[in-house]
């Protein structure tokens, strides 16, 4: 699961007002190669909450991120780059992401994040 | 193959979850369903219940299968069933319609993940509509893709980022496998924040939801999901087949056959629709004269829920979202449905559907070759633990699915019923493109039929028709559920279109 993906889910519990963004417990990143866009990038720019990205890549050690980011900065190559390695070719295989509200937990395995929920949270 | 265009109006208060459709005068919304049911279902099932109170220890009240909350996506856990805790779940399916009624748990859910991989195997071929849609979607986009099953549009527009879920782990591996990112989620309640995604897509997903309420809830999260102005491409499998030979394979719901009686998922869905017919309407399903005076139950369920084309015309000619206008036409269906109730009472059918009304809901039969590898486990079960039944003759377990097939104008008026939400095209595909393919003509016919009400007629025909000569490929989809004698043409046809055996997996039959 990339944290492209990871800035878009969110805790769909019943009831939480506050389910995102998810925390990453991170058992086992992997990076895998993507191709570079830099018009992928630009577009899918505005539609990212910079702050749980930046927070989420700030826990797993990644700090190639401003805390702030604006438009401008699409222009610059370098900071494409990072937003491309970040948002694209780091993958969560193992793990689990955390509501910050609740503290439930929805495993992430082989890649793949169970949002499924009990029948007493929906 | 029923499809519709959904636009999320740009305009609009954004309620962002069910409580938005729950108008105190809403037909058929979720509280008026556990408020009106309370007495009707404690008077039938006395008994019952009291048993289960016993029988469930307190906190297993109203939870779910083990998988959510264990680790690895494969789990088998989620297919024990203990009994007392399904018997709850049965009840809490009743009340609340993201809780997954037994039925879609056993015939949709669980027989899509055993048959995962050979379906997969069958699931390529892209359908023109669909791929016309996602081709529309420029670079950068997000895409919602609710129930994926294998990802066969996934990489289909590679500028386009997926947000892909589906609630079969194993598909969801399949999709995995292939390096795409995908969430096993519900589509009724998907993971994703609001307001991210340019567009959606909900293809043959909703026909596998069991009742009205489930059905609208996945188009209101699809709709929750969308930006404003994002749009929403949904498709759903029709009744109206010209190919009476294609439905009659298939076995209604309300057949009376011993197996299907003994079916506690089966008894238990009559008993909920039949409950829900009292006061909800448009829950109920469209049953066949044959069947309509045997049992109690079923005559509730009898009342039927057909729509004539008359009627349904009406319903898109009044195309206002205003909402005191959306308001005021479901009070107008509500006394459109009382006429109607009446009229069935006496025994008298509409003439909707070609003069008589025919039953809605259908077990689809998928067989699974001896020869599959993931059939050693179905074979070495039980009867009685077994999902499928052993076919000989045909060299195949046949599993049952659930389907609940729409009527005309049932896709269109369903959405109308989600805020935020406007129908911008709708249009009639053919049937599953290819159950019944190799009659251009045939399919032809119906899509008069549906367009001639929704755009007016021959111009929509000739549009319609100039897909079909023009992407044939389509058609050639799901060849592997072909149950036709016609192996010549469909070689020649196979042929025509640069498809091989090969590429088939050497079975246009199963």
């Amino acid at each position: 699961m990339r944290l492209l993906t990871h800035n878009m889910l969110t805790c769909n519990v019943k009831g939480v007002t506050k389910g995102y963004p998810l925390k990453i417990e991170a058992v086992r990143l992997e990076k895998k190669e993507a191709e570079f866009n830099p018009d992928f990038l630009r577009r899918i720019f505005p539609k990212l909450d910079w702050k749980a990205l930046y927070e989420t890549a700030l826990s797993l050690d990644l700090d190639e991120l401003p805390e702030q980011a604006e438009p401008s900065m699409l222009e610059d190559e370098a900071f494409l780059q990072k937003l491309h390695h970040v948002l694209l070719e780091v993958n969560l295989e193992e793990g689990a992401l955390v509501c910050p509200e609740t503290g439930r937990r929805f495993p992430v395995s082989k890649g793949i994040p169970n949002m499924l929920l009990n029948e007493d949270e929906v | 193959m029923d499809e519709v265009t959904v636009r999320r109006s740009m305009t609009g208060s954004r309620s962002g979850d069910e409580t938005a459709i729950e108008d105190e005068d809403h037909p058929t919304c979720p509280d008026c369903i556990s408020r009106d049911r309370a007495p009707d279902m404690d008077k039938r099932d006395t008994d019952r219940r009291s048993t289960e109170e016993d029988a469930v220890s307190g906190d297993e009240k109203g939870r779910a299968c083990p998988c959510a909350t264990c680790c690895t996506p494969q789990c088998d856990m989620c297919h024990t069933e203990d009994s007392a805790r399904s018997s709850r779940r049965e009840e809490a399916a009743e009340l609340q319609p993201l809780i997954t009624p037994p039925i879609e748990r056993k015939y949709v859910h669980r027989v899509y993940d055993t048959i995962a991989p050979h379906f997969s195997s069958t699931r390529f071929a892209k359908w023109p509509k669909v791929a016309q849609f996602l081709e529309s979607l420029p670079v950068g986009s997000i895409l919602a893709d609710s129930g994926c099953g294998n990802g066969k549009y996934l990489g289909f527009n590679q500028g386009v980022f997926h947000l892909a879920s589906d609630i079969s782990p194993r598909l969801v591996k399949i999709c995995s496998s292939r390096g795409y990112d995908v969430a096993i989620a519900d589509s009724l309640c998907l993971p994703y924040r609001d307001d991210v995604c340019d567009g959606a897509i909900c293809i043959a997903v909703l026909h596998h939801m069991s009742t009205e309420a489930r059905r609208r809830q996945a188009i209101l999260e699809l709709v929750r999901v969308l930006k404003p102005g994002g749009k929403a491409l949904i498709t759903v499998w029709a009744l109206e087949q010209e190919d009476p030979g294609l439905i009659s394979k298939w076995t209604p719901l309300i057949k009376e056959e011993q197996w299907l009686e003994s079916n506690p998922e089966v008894v238990h869905h009559r008993q909920y629709l039949a409950g829900s017919d009292v006061r909800h309407r448009s829950e109920r399903p469209v049953i066949a004269g044959s069947h309509c005076d045997k049992k109690p139950a079923e005559e509730a369920t009898a009342a039927g829920r057909e729509r004539s084309p008359r009627r349904e015309h009406e319903t898109l000619q009044r195309g206002s979202h205003d909402k005191q206008q959306g308001r005021d036409e479901k009070d107008g269906k509500e006394g459109e449905c009382e006429t109607e109730d009446m009229t069935r009472s006496n025994g008298q059918r509409s003439g909707g559907l070609g003069g008589e009304a025919k039953p809605v809901e259908y077990f689809v039969p998928w067989h699974l070759p001896y020869h599959r590898a993931e059939i050693a486990s179905a074979l070495s079960m039980g009867e009685e633990e077994s999902l499928g039944r052993r076919n000989d003759k045909k060299g195949a377990v046949v599993y049952d699915r659930y389907y609940h097939l729409f009527v005309k104008g049932e896709l269109e008026s369903l959405v109308r019923q989600v805020p935020e939400a406007t129908v911008v095209d709708s249009f009639f595909d053919k049937s599953n493109c290819c159950i019944h393919q190799l009659d251009e003509y045939q399919s032809v016919v119906k899509s008069v039929a549906d367009l001639a009400g929704a755009k007016g007629g021959p111009a929509a025909y000739r549009v319609h028709k100039m897909d079909q000569v023009h992407m044939p490929t389509y058609q050639v989809h799901k060849v592997d559920q072909v149950q036709t004698p016609v192996e010549e043409e469909k070689a020649k046809l196979m042929q025509k279109w640069g498809f091989s055996r090969g590429v088939l997996g050497g079975r246009y039959t199963c």
